[in-house]
């Protein structure tokens, strides 16, 4: 619970940090946002001029996209600082942070703070209200409860998966472009995952669990029925995951040796 | 002088020392081509069509792949270069030059352009080739060349306007890079082709420059305009480089003399 605590006090006080250049936090902020509104409005005359992509229409990819959208903003916005592992190992900063009194993880998820993803997280919970009301489909309460647990159990998941890539560098050092490479990935999400071939469908759902940022959780409401017995696997998976990445964390702990100077 | 061959030759140097670190960008475009090499095939059997707005499914997946390939080799990362030379102030240093400060970043985008066409180019072209895109014609490839090649200096123009606003306002503007992309996916034909937009978006890209940076040369690719209509676009190409180059010096001139007022 302690840990808790202290994440989010971490995570304000970067908040803070960052809230204090206004104009920076404008200049940030207003291209992320018409970034993601101009996305939309491509995926609009693309689906006037087809119609249908595999039978989804607009209003459904729409979904897919706030959802995947929403997972990966929260990644940078909630854990950005992960993608600082690299910078601390080469430097031997690491050494700071192992001589602190605090869950090294807590401290280096929230070691930065994508500000220009507070736009891109408003930006996706609105897509999602705006395809859900374009939808027209009868939410009761179990089905609003099991999707909104479904997006966190995508988020553990990938969460899980970044952090497993992070921690390769305890061995090699360099991770950063690999970790690029895997966040770039996540465009696999925003599409429905029956338009890849099997193998892919396979690599994304169990490997590289793309398919749970956004699919699945999304399949709750759609009721596509495509892949279906996949989607309760969410939970057990994301906690598979994360179990698997804290270990694999905690063992490149242990092989860490100061890169001194 | 336009560039100096130096410093092409010493940022040619540095970029091949830190080779693998562009593993990440290339391993993200084959993803980006892997995609739409599946939505393209999916959209087609799903509707049984075998043209689309005048696209067989071959030509529209190449168009997009190639695409992705303009993007990955024509980024000149300059505005990133120009905001972190003026946060740490090593801009200062730049005055004291013999060469002009848009001497120096060209000549580094240069660099980085040739350092594209030798790594990432040809890991990029075997990822596009198994994909299976169309290889076109002697000389539709030669103009394609010609048409890509003032595809960079045009995003070099705007990455330097990017840059130069930097120096002019005195805030980080790389994230205006952002923006620049989005802009593209609309009004450049990057994700898809500009016949897919209605014409009302189609007479507006048409006053904009990002259809001259990503449009042109992949509608050259497809075969989609040839011959004089080829040089006519890639003359319009030509007008909005020098545009550009204008508006990018009067933006950086300003911000120079800005700087200089603050003396020290």
């Amino acid at each position: 619970m302690d840990s808790i605590k202290l994440y989010f006090m971490f995570i304000k006080a970067r908040l803070m940090e960052r809230l204090e250049y206004k104009t920076n936090f404008m200049i940030y902020i207003v291209p992320s946002v018409l970034k993601h509104i101009i996305e939309i409005i491509v995926l609009w005359f693309l689906m006037i001029a087809i119609v249908e992509i595999n039978g989804w229409t607009f209003a459904e990819l729409l979904l897919l996209n706030g959802v995947a959208s929403l997972v990966f903003s929260s990644l940078f916005l909630f854990a950005g600082g992960i993608r600082n592992v690299q910078k601390y190992i080469e430097t031997g900063d690491f050494d700071i942070i192992l001589t602190r009194p605090v869950n090294p993880l807590i401290q280096v998820v929230t070691s930065d703070f994508w500000i220009d993803e507070i736009g891109g997280f408003i930006i996706s919970v609105i897509k999602i209200l705006l395809a859900l009301a374009l939808l027209d489909v009868q939410l009761s309460l179990p089905i609003i409860f099991s999707f909104i647990l479904l997006i966190i159990c995508g988020f553990i998941t990938i969460f899980s998966l970044i952090l497993i890539i992070a921690t390769i560098a305890f061995w090699t050092v360099k991770s950063e472009s690999l970790l690029r490479a895997t966040i770039e990935m996540s465009t696999f999400a925003k599409y429905p995952l029956e338009i890849y071939s099997s193998n892919l469908i396979f690599l994304l759902t169990f490997v590289l669990p793309f398919g749970f940022a956004s699919y699945y959780p999304s399949e709750v409401i759609l009721e596509k029925g495509i892949l279906r017995e996949f989607v309760f696997l969410g939970p057990i998976l994301s906690f598979i995951f994360f179990i698997l990445s804290y270990s694999f964390w905690n063992l490149g702990i242990k092989h860490y040796t100061s890169t001194g100077s | 002088m336009l560039i100096s061959y130096a410093l092409i030759k010493s940022k040619l140097i540095s970029n091949f020392a830190y080779r693998w670190e562009s593993i990440g960008v290339i391993l993200a475009s084959a993803v980006e081509m892997l995609i739409v090499f599946y939505l393209w095939s999916a959209i087609f059997s799903w509707n049984n069509a075998t043209e689309i707005n005048g696209f067989t499914l071959t030509s529209i997946i190449t168009y997009s792949v190639v695409a992705i390939f303009i993007r990955l080799i024509c980024d000149t990362v300059i505005d990133g270069e120009m905001n972190y030379d003026v946060k740490t102030g090593d801009i200062i240093v730049m005055l004291s030059r013999p060469i002009s400060i848009r001497t120096h970043y060209l000549s580094s985008a240069i660099g980085y352009f040739i350092f594209n066409l030798l790594f990432k180019f040809p890991l990029a072209f075997v990822i596009a080739i198994l994909i299976g895109i169309i290889i076109p014609g002697l000389d539709t490839f030669l103009l394609f060349i010609l048409s890509i090649f003032n595809s960079f200096l045009l995003l070099f123009a705007i990455c330097f306007i990017i840059g130069s606003l930097a120096i002019l306002l005195n805030e980080e503007t790389w994230s205006l890079w952002f923006l620049i992309d989005a802009l593209s996916l609309l009004f450049g034909g990057f994700f898809i082709p500009l016949v897919f937009f209605p014409d009302w978006i189609q007479a507006i890209s048409y006053l904009l420059p990002f259809h001259a940076i990503y449009s042109t040369p992949l509608l050259i690719y497809v075969g989609k305009t040839s011959g004089i209509d080829a040089l006519l676009s890639i003359f319009v190409q030509i007008v909005w480089i020098i545009a550009l180059f204008i508006i990018g010096g009067f933006v950086v001139e300003k911000g120079l003399r800005r700087i200089e007022a603050q003396g020290g």
